[in-house]
């Protein structure tokens, strides 16, 4: 990666930090007369993740996620391990399939500290998925149109709270452009930025079924036919299961991309052969 | 079912034959060696190399059969063959049709050295189809079986020997030459020899004594026919130094010749009773025939003759496997069985002018060559009196040298120390004559010109009288070959090089006219263009064309013509060549280039390099390829170049594709090293 690059990395991660610092822990109160209850709360976080997409068939990839999310001043307590997996059966250059299940592990929000209930530091989560990916080439750009269900069975931190099921239902319009090559090759530095609408629903959604919006700009690097990094900053818009509650999040994203052909057939050696 | 006995029924025999013979010394040694060989495997099991195993085709001694052996490669992966070696070859031979050869080879190699027991066996079988009757060959066939069995250290014969030449007789096979407990040490024969050829064309015993040193040794006795005669030759050695030769009829007793060697004998002596002399026994050995100095013509060599003649014959049939060891174009360099000779003290002078004499003596040689070499003066002999008299004169100096040459060997060879300086007497009339008469015809016409060597003929020494004749002689042969260079470019100058001229002209033409302009596709192309036109086409150009208006000799102006247009049209047909050079980089990259799928980007015409060392040391080598012929001053470089371009070029096709992990490991060791990445690319 040039030094260029590692500047503009460098710069956007820096800035995503400025902002995130200064609206860190922040409640607003809306003075809004007609809606004088709206509280709006701010918080940093650090999520790092490695994706995985390991072919095994024609067209069929094992697909998996593993990511580590600190929170607060980035770092400050632990969120979650969430670990996703699947099975992606590609079909041609502009669409793919993908279902699986997903096994987050959440810990208890440090207000949890305070109250007098007892309950668990950290709870898992499970969750089937299906995904569709459409794909699309503009010049240079590349489009993805991702449609994602999930079924959550959650629970909350509250010992013995039961498991729910509740649906999630995500569209995530996201777009790659190269910037020093005219393609996504080995050694491209391409911009990425996405945009990801999370809708909810089940018995339990009562007042939040608009979940959360998240914005993401970032940088990524293709090192090589197996590796990829992307950095970026997140805004995450989320509304909470009151109605009035918000969260808004700063998201700093540090991801790894990493792919192996598992297909491949052994060929037929080349030894060094004496001419006899 | 065959009347041959079969390779392994020959080999059982053969088995039972020779260890017959060597069974005594082997019951000692048995156990020692039994213990040495385990102790040897053991070691070799623990610290040998990596062993790769073969099979298929292979040149054995010349002959192209199959191999089957194991074998490691050096760190510069040259092939070292280890452990077991077997080959076979079968061939009839091309044009009669008529030949049959067989050969089967068993052995061990150490460390590519022949080591342990080694079993030849070769047939020749001779096949004359004289009649089908009812669809069945009548024929005859004469067959010849030769087996040999020896044992080799470090590739060199050492311990027992055995030699067995058999043809089909009648009905069976019949012994016709036999040795019998032939002991080597280190490639020298040792104890008694008995040699026995009972071929009827060429019947012939011989039996005597090698000492420890490989050198003859007391009596040795020779039987063979001579003009109808049955000869008995008994010679006798001291210690490598023949005393007495004398022939003897088998049948009647009567004694035929006898030759004694009154001066060894005497020289024996004096060193015997440790007298100061100048001469010592060498400490070099020989071959088989004894030599004091005598000259061919002497008593002394010629009585030797035949016997010697008799026992190389025999160490030819026993040595075919190993002959490029022993000998060389037919004669033995390297004699199993040896003779010593006396060390004459040569003056430092002496040595000097012996230096200088064959310096001169090769000028001569090489300037009646190129001569010679030339078919003007044979064609142009009589146009001119100079002409038939410098012919007259080359022919004289051909037979002159030819006759020196025996002269000269013994100075090259440094066998002159071991040449009784008093042999200088004995050949001073024939070798150094006071004068020659010139005879030669021209315009029917006799015509008669002496030649002076009186200096030489008077010297008092061998050295003396070489220096004045040779000096004589390259003054006489300047002023002829004068003469005839003087003709040479009357004649011919004007005819010939007209041609040369009007071609390199042409040529000359058609590059400037096209070479130069030709389109460029690229702007290596172009670079290669011109450079080539600038260090070829221009500098190279003017060298030669300058060389070619300087040299005054025909010869040597028609040497420049030729390759001034040689130069000329290969510049005219290279711009092409020079184009696939310049894409070479890039055909090479799309080569090696795989267009693959990014499952996360969803790009699918993702490029990835396979095999990047292979990749990359090609490119190094094309780049070195490219800079060599950018740089190149001579045209015959960059055709090499352009050779070896295209090899590689060969070489990437074939190895792309295949997996080559190991190759790509040792070419990331060898880093830029040219020489190595060629090896490893088998370039």
């Amino acid at each position: 990666m040039s030094h260029f690059s590692w500047k503009i990395a460098c710069l956007v991660v820096g800035l995503g930090m400025v902002l995130l610092s200064a609206g860190e822990g922040k409640v607003h109160a809306q003075n809004d007369t007609e809606d004088p209850e709206r509280v709006i709360s701010s918080r940093s976080e650090l999520w790092t993740g490695l994706y995985t997409k390991y072919r095994i068939g024609e067209k069929l990839y094992y697909y998996g996620e593993y990511h580590v999310r600190t929170r607060d001043q980035l770092v400050q307590n632990m969120a979650q391990v969430y670990l996703r997996f699947g099975l992606s059966y590609i079909f041609d250059k502009s669409l793919e399939v993908t279902g699986g299940f997903v096994l987050p592990f959440y810990w208890a929000p440090p207000e949890y500290q305070e109250i007098e209930e007892p309950f668990d530091n950290i709870i898992p989560q499970y969750r089937l998925w299906q995904q569709l990916l459409f794909v699309q080439s503009i010049s240079r750009v590349k489009i993805y149109h991702q449609i994602r269900t999930e079924q959550r069975w959650r629970r909350d931190w509250i010992e013995d709270s039961p498991f729910l099921l509740t649906f999630r239902w995500r569209y995530k319009l996201s777009a790659y452009v190269p910037i020093n090559s005219t393609s996504l090759q080995k050694g491209t530095i391409f911009g990425s930025f996405n945009n990801e609408v999370f809708i909810q629903s089940g018995k339990t959604i009562v007042r939040n079924p608009f979940e959360e919006n998240r914005t993401f700009l970032g940088l990524g690097y293709i090192l090589n036919e197996n590796l990829q990094f992307q950095g970026g900053y997140t805004f995450s818009f989320q509304q909470r299961p009151s109605g009035i509650n918000y969260n808004n999040r700063g998201l700093v994203r540090l991801s790894v991309y990493h792919t192996l052909d598992l297909t491949k057939k052994r060929k037929s050696k080349a030894q060094f052969q004496p001419v006899f | 079912m065959s009347v041959y006995p079969s390779f392994q029924d020959r080999l059982d025999q053969d088995d039972e034959w020779f260890f017959g013979k060597v069974l005594e010394n082997r019951a000692g040694m048995k156990l020692k060696l039994i213990s040495l060989l385990l102790i040897l495997t053991a070691w070799n099991q623990v610290f040998s190399q990596e062993l790769s195993a073969y099979k298929g085709g292979y040149t054995f001694e010349g002959l192209r059969g199959v191999g089957e052996f194991t074998y490691y490669l050096t760190d510069k992966n040259e092939p070292i063959l280890h452990g077991d070696f077997s080959f076979s070859y079968q061939a009839m031979d091309s044009s009669s049709q008529q030949n049959l050869m067989k050969l089967k080879v068993d052995g061990t190699f150490q460390d590519y050295k022949k080591d342990q027991t080694w079993i030849y066996a070769e047939e020749k079988h001779r096949i004359r189809i004289l009649d089908v009757k009812n669809r069945e060959l009548v024929g005859e066939i004469e067959s010849k079986l030769l087996d040999w069995r020896a044992n080799y250290d470090q590739g060199i014969l050492n311990g027992p020997a055995s030699f067995r030449e058999r043809i089909w007789l009648g009905e069976r096979y019949q012994d016709i030459f036999l040795t019998e407990n032939l002991q080597f040490k280190k490639d020298f024969l040792s104890g008694r020899v008995e040699f026995r050829n009972l071929d009827p064309l060429d019947t012939y015993q011989i039996q005597g004594q090698v000492n420890g040193e490989g050198l003859m040794d007391g009596v040795w006795e020779f039987g063979y026919q001579e003009d109808g005669i049955s000869i008995r030759e008994i010679r006798r050695y001291e210690k490598g130094f023949l005393i007495g030769l004398q022939k003897v009829n088998e049948l009647s007793g009567e004694k035929i010749d006898e030759v004694v060697f009154f001066q060894a004998i005497s020289k024996l002596d004096q060193l015997n009773r440790g007298e100061k002399v100048d001469f010592t026994p060498s400490a070099q050995f020989f071959g088989l025939t004894f030599n004091d100095g005598f000259v061919e013509e002497s008593k002394e060599y010629r009585q030797q003759y035949q016997g010697t003649r008799l026992l190389e014959d025999a160490l030819k049939r026993i040595l075919k496997w190993d002959e490029s060891r022993f000998f060389s174009q037919g004669k033995l360099i390297k004699s199993p069985i040896q003779t010593r000779r006396f060390r004459y003290e040569v003056s430092d002078e002496d040595q000097k002018i012996y230096q200088n004499s064959i310096e001169a003596f090769e000028q001569l040689q090489s300037y009646l060559e190129l001569i010679k070499s030339s078919d003007f003066l044979e064609l142009n002999k009589n146009s001119e009196k100079s002409l038939a008299e410098a012919y007259a004169y080359l022919q004289y100096l051909d037979s002159r040298l030819n006759q020196m040459e025996k002269i000269i060997e013994l100075l090259r060879t440094d066998e002159i120390l071991y040449f009784d300086p008093l042999f200088f007497e004995e050949v001073q009339d024939e070798f150094f004559p006071d004068s020659i008469q010139l005879e030669y015809q021209f315009e029917e016409i006799a015509h008669s010109q002496v030649l002076d060597y009186t200096e030489s003929a008077e010297a008092k020494k061998l050295s003396h009288a070489l220096q004045a004749y040779l000096n004589n002689e390259l003054s006489y042969f300047r002023s002829f070959d004068q003469k005839i260079s003087e003709s040479q470019q009357r004649f011919r100058q004007t005819k010939d090089l007209t041609g040369i001229q009007r071609a390199i002209l042409k040529e000359k033409s058609k590059l400037d006219s096209s070479f130069i302009k030709s389109e460029a596709t690229n702007s290596r192309h172009r670079q290669l263009m011109d450079q080539v036109y600038q260090n070829i086409g221009k500098k190279q150009y003017q060298e030669l064309l300058d060389e070619f208006n300087q040299a005054v000799s025909f010869e040597a102006k028609a040497v420049q013509g030729d390759r001034l247009v040689e130069l000329l049209q290969f510049l005219n047909r290279i711009p092409d060549d020079l184009e696939e050079a310049s894409l070479l980089q890039e055909e090479l990259k799309s080569l090696f280039t795989e267009k693959t799928f990014d499952p996360f980007t969803f790009e699918t015409d993702f490029e990835v390099i396979r095999q990047k060392p292979v990749y990359e040391a090609l490119l190094v080598l094309t780049e070195f390829e490219l800079d060599q012929i950018q740089n190149a001053s001579d045209f015959e470089d960059v055709e090499q170049n352009l050779v070896e371009l295209n090899a590689l070029k060969i070489q990437a096709r074939k190895l792309r594709g295949l997996d080559t992990r190991k190759l790509e490991r040792e070419l990331n060791k060898a880093g830029k090293n040219i020489n190595q990445i060629k090896k490893l690319l088998s370039l």
